[in-house]
């Protein structure tokens, strides 16, 4: 009987465990289907929260352009239309160190000023080779967006990428985006994402606090910035054929005749940076209306200047000509901002050659910025890169994509976790 | 008596545990069989949502990484036209949609490479523009394929109607049309290279049916980096 009793319970435990087992693998199924369906669900958020980002973005961007429109804004009283670092949007989300809180979901954001960048349509064969580029990949580099047919010795025209494995023909045009690079010879996605050895042998622009310098936090396709004075008046160019020497002489502008005549003389202008070797126009000035005032080109807008105010010691030691200390005094002056060009020749040993160089390629003004956001809920991320462009007095997106990988928050040297919450809505 | 109590159980006492014990086990099972039918519409409806979402991903991934750049308005396009499916008609929607979008993303992969002729061989173009065409119709030849068709081109060259390479991106999808808001009303296609400032849509609709519904479904995707606006419409052309 006792045998009997004991087999009967061992019997309704063998049963048990059998049930259980059963139940438990559905609830496991359902479990994992259920974690899939919320996982996309969550995506979705992210996403939402990334796109929240750039629109926060956008609107911070309008106070930059209300500063550099060019329709009457520039009033007396107003002190400065520069773009600097003190700007409301550079402070924007502190480098990606504060995070956002948007209800359920969060998000972190940077804001890169693109013309504190090099612009690879209109870098310069010298300063590309400040960079961590070899001579054969300058030359490519100049050949893939140049029209000329005929390719440098190092270079690389049809002839080359007609015969590659996947081939192609030569842009011959503006790069787009500076992921194009990749299709330029010699550059691939670890020269343009991964610190590169200096393999020229002449001095390179150093990197982020010392390491080696990538590609990446330094190029850019798109950098565009008014071609205005700081109050909004549009500058004076003197390749116009309707530029004469009388207009040059006029207050404010006020250049002395000899000089005026020279330069009214001329319509191949190939910068102002050429007007300042003029003899006698080493005073300041005329250095002082030259810098502020002409222009050689009459569009509204140059592409590619180096704004003094928001570029990085890397960007600011690829301009040719200029010298360490320079780099330096020009860095510590960002703190109190560049208002005009011509504030240029404050910096100590800014004569000469290194003044004709840097009239060419600063501005202190800017009207692309680039816009770096991750959207997150719950486990996931959303990462989106965009290009917002001030376009007649609005903040526009002019492009928006994924970041080319998933690690980006190193790449773009983010802390892994935020320090600081700003709440925008709150959690439910 | 001792005895007889030890002895067991009476008949009625047996008659009820079984009664309980039968009227639990048929509704556990009926809690089992409903509980298994209803997971499996639930996985039948969700696997059927799943393909729309799948498409609608797809197609959001394409379609809002669509760019347009102001210089090169050669080489970039964003064009819907109507192809070969309702060619002659008029009137009718856009059945192609063929434009030019950047932000491929890079493999970790595509980082070993140190050799540009090398990582071409291997991984292709990448970067840059890359042109897209989406279309039931076929650029190149089906070979007895159906569906849903994207060809990609990278570099984008300007040329819409050939180049690069085409793949079944969705073979479920049976009918697919396109319409574009310009601001104001939807437009039944759009051609930035007849516009004179080039401009994309603010937002483009699709209306699509998979072979397994027997209705359209309809997603509308937002254009971001469209300047396109209420206040700030597309001027359409009046004809006549």
């Amino acid at each position: 009987m006792r045998r009997n009793r004991g087999s009967i319970f061992i019997f309704a435990l063998g049963v048990m465990v059998v049930l259980i087992g059963v139940l438990a693998s559905t609830v496991a199924t359902q479990r994992a289907f259920a974690q899939q369906v919320t996982q996309e669900s969550e995506l979705i958020e992210a996403r939402i929260a990334a796109y929240a980002g750039i629109e926060r973005a956008r609107q911070t961007l309008q106070e930059v352009a209300d500063l550099t429109s060019d329709s009457g804004t520039g009033t007396t009283g107003q002190t400065s239309t520069a773009t600097t670092l003190n700007d409301t949007w550079a402070t924007l989300g502190n480098n990606g160190d504060e995070n956002f809180v948007l209800g359920g979901s969060t998000f972190r954001i940077q804001v890169l000023d693109a013309c504190g960048l090099i612009d690879i349509n209109s870098a310069t064969e010298a300063q590309l080779q400040k960079l961590p580029l070899a001579q054969d990949q300058i030359e490519s580099l100049l050949d893939f967006r140049e029209g000329s047919l005929d390719p440098r010795a190092l270079g690389a025209k049809d002839t080359y990428y007609n015969n590659l494995e996947t081939p192609y023909n030569t842009k011959l045009a503006r790069f787009d985006t500076f992921d194009e690079l990749l299709h330029v010879k010699g550059f691939t996605a670890q020269s343009l994402y991964e610190p590169s050895e200096n393999t020229s042998g002449s001095d390179l622009v150093p990197g982020r606090n010392g390491a080696l310098p990538v590609l990446y936090d330094l190029l850019t396709a798109n950098a565009y910035s008014p071609n205005s004075r700081p109050d909004g008046t549009a500058r004076v160019n003197i390749n116009a054929q309707g530029t004469t020497a009388q207009t040059l002489q006029q207050p404010p502008i006020s250049i002395p005749v000899n000089i005026a005549i020279q330069i009214a003389a001329r319509k191949n202008w190939g910068g102002i940076g050429e007007v300042l070797a003029l003899p006698g126009a080493q005073t300041d000035d005329v250095q002082r209306s030259v810098l502020d005032y002409l222009t050689t080109n009459g569009a509204t807008r140059l592409t590619g200047k180096i704004n003094l105010n928001t570029a990085s010691e890397s960007v600011l030691s690829s301009v040719p000509d200029l010298t360490p200390d320079m780099v330096q005094a020009i860095l510590q002056r960002q703190s109190q901002t560049f208002t005009t060009l011509s504030e240029l020749t404050s910096i100590p040993g800014m004569t000469g050659q290194a003044l004709q160089s840097a009239a060419n390629v600063f501005t202190v003004q800017s009207q692309t910025f680039l816009v770096r956001v991750i959207g997150r809920h719950g486990s996931q991320r959303y990462g989106v890169e965009a290009i917002i462009e001030i376009r007649n007095n609005i903040p526009t997106v002019v492009a928006i994509q994924s970041p080319p990988f998933t690690d980006m928050r190193s790449r773009w040297y983010w802390q892994d976790e935020t320090t600081t919450e700003v709440v925008l809505k709150e959690a439910q | 008596m001792r005895n007889r109590r030890i002895q067991g159980l009476t008949l009625i006492e047996v008659l009820v545990v079984v009664a309980i014990t039968g009227l639990l086990t048929v509704y556990a099972a009926q809690a089992l069989i409903s509980g298994a039918d209803y997971e499996r519409r639930i996985r039948e409806a969700s696997s059927r949502q799943r393909s729309d979402v799948e498409l609608e991903n797809d197609l959001r991934i394409f379609i809002e990484s669509a760019f347009l750049s102001l210089e090169n308005t050669q080489t970039t396009f964003f064009v819907g036209s109507e192809g070969l499916l309702n060619q002659g008609e008029g009137g009718s929607n856009a059945d192609t949609l063929t434009f030019t979008r950047v932000g491929t993303r890079l493999s970790s992969d595509a980082l070993d490479y140190d050799d540009f002729e090398l990582a071409n061989e291997e991984i292709g173009t990448v970067g840059g523009t890359e042109e897209v065409t989406l279309s039931l119709s076929p650029t190149g030849s089906a070979s007895g394929k159906t569906g849903l068709f994207v060809r990609q081109q990278n570099p984008a060259d300007g040329d819409p109607s050939q180049g690069g390479t085409e793949r079944v991106l969705n073979a479920n999808v049976t009918s697919i049309s396109y319409e574009f808001w310009d601001g104001a009303t939807w437009q039944t296609v759009w051609d930035t290279r007849s516009q004179g400032t080039a401009r994309l849509p603010a937002a483009v609709r699709i209306t699509y049916r998979l072979s397994n519904s027997e209705t359209d479904r309809i997603v509308t995707l937002r254009l971001r980096n469209s300047d396109v606006t209420q206040d700030n419409p597309v001027e359409q052309e009046q004809i006549g």
